[in-house]
C-alpha cells in the first residue's frame, strides 16, 4: 500500500462498503465456516439420497421391502442371517432385506419429519402472529389453548386416539403436528409483541396501511430468523416423535417400514441378542439423522444470531495468538 | 511531566467483515488537573481510543504507547490494569441506567468499589465514605438514599451516582464518555457544572468524550478533534473555536446549530463518513474537504505544531476555505412542480391547517394511577407555517404529535385538520385524511422496515392511498428519491445499506410521497451526527420553500429549532407554557421554564484575539501501519 501511491480516483474508491447480505446469503456465508454444520448438512443430503433411491435399491437387490426370503434370509433354525453379499445389512426376523427396509424407513421418517415440522411451523406462526399482534381476548384464547396443548400428556392422548380411530400415516402426522407447534407459537407471539411497538409499524399505520398489510408486510418478514431456526429444530424432534409412536405400534402401519417399527421388531423377543444388526443399523441411522438435524439447527441458530460475530472473532484471535508471539518474541 | 502521554496509538478491531481501523496514530498529552476533550462524530474512534487505553477492549489489536504516570498501559498485565481502573482511573459512561446494576442498591455498589480496591476498609467506614461522596455530588439525604435501587433515581441523579462511584477512591483522572448525551439539556448543564466543581475541589484530571464541540466550549481546557480514526486537530479550546486550522474543525463548527447563532442556513459538510475497513492513502477527510487537492488523496498530511500549542494534521497551509451552503434541492425541484402532481392545497387558504383546542390525554393502566400526559393543549398552524415544539423528555410533545397524526386517541378536546374534526372520523375516512398529514420519525434506524427494499418503503403510501403500481409507481418513487437527494439507482437496496442521514432522507421521501399539507417531524435530526444534521435541516427548509408545506417540528433542542422554525412553542409537563416568534423567544423569553431551557442550551465560547501563529515544528504525520504490524 505504501509503495505504489494510488491515484486520486482509486483513493476515493478505496473505502470499502459494508454490503448487506440477504439473510439466506448471510446464513450460507456463516454456515460455510462451521465444519460441524457442514458435515451434518452432507449427512442429511446422503440420507435424502438414500431415501429417494429406495425403489432403485429394491430393483438392484431384487428384494421388495415386504418380501420375505425364508430360504436365503433365514438360517435353517429360522434365525435372520447377518450381513453378507446378498443382504448387505442382514435380514430381519421374517427374512426381509434390512437395507431396503431402512431406505423406505428413511422415506417415512423424512416425510413425517419435514412435513410435520412445516405444518407445525405454519400453525405456530399463525397462532403466534394473531395472539401477539391483536392481544386482548384473541391473545387470551390462543395463549390458553397453547398452554392446554402443552399440558396434555401426549402418550396417553396418542393411545386413546389410536384405540378409537386406529393407526394410520395421517393419524401419526396429526399427532406429531399437534404436539409440536406450541413452543414455536409462544416464541413468535413474544417476538410479534416486541415488533409491534417498533417505529416502522407505527409509520405504516400513519400511512394508512391496513392491519393485514402490516402483519404480512411489516411483521412477518422480520420473523424469518426465528422461523428458520425453530423449524430446523422441529424436524429432528418430529422424527423421534414418529419413531416413538411407531415403536409403540401407534404410528405407521406395517408392512410399510418405519425406523421406530424396525427398532420395535429388533426388541421383540430379544431378537437383538441373536441379530444385533437389526438394532445397530436402524438405531444408528435414527441417532445420526436426528443428531445431524440438531447440529444443523444449532449451526443455523448461531449463524443467524447477531452476537455470533463476536464468538467468531474470539476463535480468530485464539488462532492468531501463537503466531503473533513467535513473530515479536 | 504530563499525567498521560499517548503516542502513536493504533487500534484495529477485527470483525467478520474485515479489520476496522478504529484509531490511526493518535498522539496527545494530558496535563495534571486539566480537562481534555476528545471530539468526533460517531465512528470517529473516540470511545474506542479511551477503552483501548484502559484495557477494556480485550479483542482489539493495539500498538503505540500510553504512559500513565510513568507506566505503559498497553503492555501492562490485565491484573495491573484492573487495579488501576477504579482506583486511579475512574470512568463515567453515557447511559446511567445500564451502567448501574439494577439488582443492587447504589450503596452496596459504591461500597463494592471501595472494598475491591481497599479490601481492609471496614464496611461501616466504606458506607460513610459512600454517603459523603453522594452528598458531595449533590444527592439530598445521601445516607438514607444509599439503600435505594438505581430505578428509584431519575436519569440525572443516576449520572450523579455514577460520578460519585467514579470519584469515591479519589482517582488521578476520570474518563467521562459522553456523560450528558442521554440527559435533558437542563440536567446536562447540572452534570457539567458538577464535573467542573469536582475537578476544582479534588484536582481530578478529566478526559471528556463528546460528539458536541460546543458542549466542550465552556468546560474543557484543550481538545482533540478526531475524524474516522484520525487525529485532525489538537489544541486549546479557544483556538479551536476561534481559529480552526483544520477544514474539518471549521466544518464541524459551521454545521453545528449551537455555534451558528443566526437564523441562516447551516453549512453542512458534504458527503458522509468513510468506512473504517479501508485505510486511506492520504488524509481521511479529503473526500469531503473543499480544499483538498491531489496531494491530500495520495499521501498522509504532515503534522504542524504552532506556537499557541495547536497541533494540526493537514496539508493545507492557509486558513480553511469557507464554502457556501449549496441548495439541498437542486434544479430538479425547480421544474418538478408539475411532475409530481404539485397542487396548491385547495380549500386551505382561509382556515388553519391544524387547530388543536384544549386537548387532554390520560393514560390509564389497570393497577397504576392515571397519567395525565397532555393537560389542555391548544395550538394552531396556518398554511406554510413552521412551528417548533420544544420541551424535555416526558413533557408530552411526542404524544401530542401522535395525537395530531391520529395514531393515538385523545381523552378530550378537539383536533381539527383542514377544518375537519378528526375525533369522529371512521377508519376509512382517517385513511383518506392521512394524505394530508404525514410524520417523519425520530429514529432513522427503527422507522424503516429492515426487510423491505427502499423502493417498496417509499412507494408504500402511493400504493395504499392512490393504488399506484408497476412502472408508474417506480417512476414516482425515483422522482421522490431524487427530490430528497438520494440516488434513484439505489431503488432496490435495503435500509441497512444506507447511512443514518440517508435513511432520514428515505423517511422524508416516504412522508412527501402523498404531498401532504402538514408534515410532522418528530426529532428528525437528534439521532444524526452534526455534519449530517445540517444537511437534513437544510433539506427541510428548501423543500418547504419550494412546495409550501406546513411543518410541525418537535425537538428537545432549542438551537436546532431556531434554524428551521418561524415560531416556537415551549412545552413543559403536558402544557404549552410559551408560544412566540423564534427570535422573540431567544431575545426575550417570558416563562421561567423557557429561560431555564435557554440558559442550559447556550454555551459561552471563550473569546480569542486573532493570533499571529507561527509553525514551530513540522513533522511527518503518523505512518500507515499494515494490519499485521498493529497489536504487537
Amino acid at each position: 500500500m505504501s509503495e505504489a501511491a494510488p491515484t486520486v480516483a482509486e483513493a476515493i474508491q478505496a473505502p470499502a462498503q459494508v454490503v448487506q447480505r440477504s439473510s439466506w446469503q448471510h446464513l450460507w456465508y456463516r454456515l460455510r465456516r462451521d465444519k460441524a454444520s457442514l458435515t451434518a448438512l452432507v449427512f442429511i443430503a446422503l440420507v435424502i439420497a438414500f431415501a429417494v433411491c429406495a425403489p432403485l435399491l429394491e430393483t438392484v437387490t431384487g428384494h421388495l421391502y415386504d418380501a420375505q426370503f425364508r430360504d436365503t434370509g433365514l438360517t435353517p433354525q429360522g434365525l435372520p442371517v447377518g450381513p453378507n453379499s446378498e443382504f448387505l445389512l442382514g435380514a430381519d426376523y421374517l427374512g426381509r432385506d434390512m437395507l431396503v427396509r431402512l431406505a423406505y424407513g428413511a422415506q417415512v421418517s423424512l416425510l413425517v419429519g419435514v412435513l410435520a415440522a412445516l405444518i407445525a411451523a405454519c400453525i405456530g406462526v399463525t397462532v403466534g402472529l394473531l395472539a401477539g399482534y391483536f392481544g386482548g381476548w384473541v391473545d387470551a384464547v390462543l395463549s390458553r389453548f397453547t398452554d392446554f396443548v402443552m399440558a396434555i400428556p401426549f402418550l396417553l392422548f396418542a393411545l386413546a386416539l389410536v384405540s378409537v380411530y386406529g393407526a394410520s400415516f395421517q393419524m401419526c402426522l396429526f399427532m406429531v403436528v399437534f404436539f409440536s407447534w406450541a413452543v414455536l407459537g409462544r416464541v413468535i407471539r413474544a417476538q410479534v409483541r416486541a415488533l409491534k411497538e417498533r417505529e416502522f409499524v407505527e409509520a405504516s399505520r400513519s400511512l394508512g396501511a391496513s392491519t393485514p398489510s402490516i402483519v404480512v408486510k411489516d411483521v412477518l418478514p422480520n420473523l424469518t430468523e426465528p422461523i428458520i431456526v425453530y423449524t430446523t429444530q422441529l424436524i429432528p424432534s418430529a422424527i423421534v416423535f414418529e419413531a416413538s409412536l411407531s415403536f409403540l405400534g401407534l404410528g405407521i402401519v406395517p408392512p410399510m417400514p418405519s425406523w421406530g417399527q424396525m427398532l420395535s421388531d429388533a426388541s421383540q423377543n430379544s431378537m437383538y441378542m441373536v441379530a444385533p444388526w437389526m438394532l445397530v443399523s436402524t438405531g444408528l441411522m435414527l441417532l445420526l439423522t436426528t443428531l445431524a438435524f440438531n447440529i444443523l439447527g444449532d449451526g443455523v441458530r448461531d449463524a443467524l444470531d447477531p452476537k455470533a460475530g463476536r464468538r467468531l472473532l474470539a476463535g480468530l484471535r485464539r488462532k492468531q495468538k501463537p503466531g503473533k508471539e513467535a513473530a515479536h518474541g | 511531566m504530563a499525567l498521560l502521554e499517548v503516542s502513536d496509538i493504533y487500534v484495529n478491531l477485527p470483525t467478520e467483515d474485515g479489520v476496522v481501523h478504529a484509531v490511526q496514530g493518535a498522539s496527545f498529552d494530558v496535563e495534571r488537573g486539566e480537562v481534555f476533550g476528545i471530539v468526533g462524530e460517531s465512528g470517529s474512534g473516540k470511545s474506542v481510543l479511551t477503552q483501548a487505553m484502559t484495557g477494556l477492549l480485550p479483542s482489539a489489536q493495539i500498538s503505540g504507547k500510553v504512559i500513565f504516570d510513568g507506566q505503559d498501559l498497553i503492555t501492562a498485565e490485565p491484573a495491573t490494569l484492573r487495579a488501576l481502573r477504579g482506583k486511579r482511573i475512574g470512568m463515567v459512561f453515557q447511559d446511567p441506567l445500564s451502567s448501574l446494576h439494577p439488582y443492587f442498591t447504589i450503596g452496596s455498589q459504591i461500597v463494592e468499589v471501595i472494598k475491591t480496591h481497599e479490601p481492609k476498609t471496614p464496611k461501616k467506614e466504606a458506607r460513610e465514605r459512600a454517603a459523603q461522596m453522594l452528598d458531595m455530588v449533590g444527592i439530598p439525604n445521601a445516607s438514607k438514599r444509599l439503600r435505594d435501587y438505581p430505578h428509584q433515581f431519575s436519569g440525572g441523579m443516576r449520572q450523579r451516582v455514577m460520578i460519585a462511584m467514579a470519584l469515591v477512591l479519589s482517582p488521578d483522572f476520570i474518563i467521562a464518555d459522553e456523560p450528558t448525551t442521554a440527559l435533558d439539556v437542563t440536567i446536562q448543564k447540572q452534570i457539567l457544572d458538577l464535573l467542573a466543581d469536582m475537578r476544582e475541589r479534588l484536582g481530578t484530571t478529566v478526559i471528556m468524550i463528546s460528539h458536541d464541540l460546543s458542549l466542550l466550549a465552556s468546560f474543557a481546557d484543550r481538545a482533540m478533534v478526531m475524524y474516522a480514526g484520525h487525529q485532525m486537530e489538537t489544541g486549546p479550546i479557544a483556538s479551536l473555536f476561534n481559529h480552526p486550522a483544520h477544514p474539518y474543525t471549521s466544518g464541524l463548527l459551521r454545521s453545528s446549530p449551537v455555534t451558528e447563532e443566526t437564523q441562516d442556513r447551516l453549512t453542512p459538510i458534504d458527503g458522509r463518513a468513510p468506512s473504517l475497513l479501508g485505510v486511506p492513502a492520504g488524509c481521511a477527510f479529503a473526500p469531503r474537504c473543499a480544499d483538498a487537492d491531489e496531494r491530500c488523496f495520495t499521501s498522509r498530511p504532515t503534522q504542524r505544531i504552532f506556537d499557541d500549542g495547536v497541533k494540526v494534521n493537514c496539508w493545507l497551509h492557509a486558513d480553511p476555505t469557507l464554502v457556501d451552503p449549496k441548495s439541498e434541492v437542486d434544479d430538479f425541484v425547480t421544474n418538478a412542480h408539475d411532475r409530481i402532481n404539485f397542487h396548491t392545497f385547495p380549500g386551505a387558504k382561509d382556515q388553519p391547517v391544524v387547530e388543536v383546542k384544549d386537548v387532554h390525554l390520560t393514560f390509564r393502566a389497570k393497577t397504576r394511577h392515571p397519567v395525565h400526559v397532555l393537560k389542555g393543549v391548544s395550538l394552531s398552524l396556518e398554511q406554510g407555517d413552521t412551528l417548533g415544539l420544544v420541551g424535555e423528555s416526558g413533557c408530552g410533545k411526542t404524544t401530542l404529535a401522535r395525537a395530531i397524526a391520529g395514531l393515538i386517541p385523545t381523552t378530550s378536546g378537539s383536533i381539527k385538520l383542514i377544518g375537519q374534526e378528526v375525533g369522529g372520523l371512521k377508519t376509512d375516512e382517517w385513511r383518506r385524511m392521512r394524505r394530508n398529514v404525514q410524520m417523519v420519525f425520530q429514529d432513522p434506524y427503527g422507522s424503516l422496515n429492515p426487510r423491505r427494499r427502499v423502493g417498496a418503503i417509499i412507494g408504500e403510501p402511493l400504493r395504499i392511498q392512490k393504488g399506484m403500481s408497476g412502472e408508474d409507481l417506480k417512476h414516482a418513487v425515483r422522482e421522490l428519491m431524487e427530490l430528497v437527494g438520494l440516488d434513484p439507482e439505489h431503488y432496490n437496496r435495503f435500509p441497512a445499506e444506507f447511512s443514518g442521514g440517508q435513511r432520514q432522507r428515505i423517511g422524508i421521501a416516504r412522508a412527501l410521497a402523498l404531498d401532504p399539507q402538514l408534515l410532522i417531524f418528530d426529532e428528525p435530526v437528534s439521532a444524526l451526527d452534526v455534519s449530517i444534521q445540517a444537511q437534513i435541516l437544510n433539506l427541510m427548509k428548501d423543500l418547504q420553500e419550494a412546495f409550501g408545506y406546513t411543518y410541525l417540528f418537535i425537538s428537545h433542542d432549542l438551537a436546532v429549532v431556531r434554524h428551521v422554525c418561524d415560531r416556537i412553542a415551549v412545552m413543559d409537563a403536558g402544557e404549552i407554557v410559551e408560544t412566540a416568534a423564534t427570535e422573540e423567544i431567544f431575545a426575550n423569553p417570558q416563562h421561567p421554564f423557557t429561560k431555564k431551557l435557554l440558559a442550559a442550551s447556550v454555551h459561552p465560547i471563550p473569546e480569542l484575539e486573532e493570533p499571529n501563529r507561527e509553525v514551530v515544528v513540522e513533522t511527518p504525520g503518523p505512518a500507515i501501519l499494515e494490519d499485521a504490524e498493529v497489536g504487537a
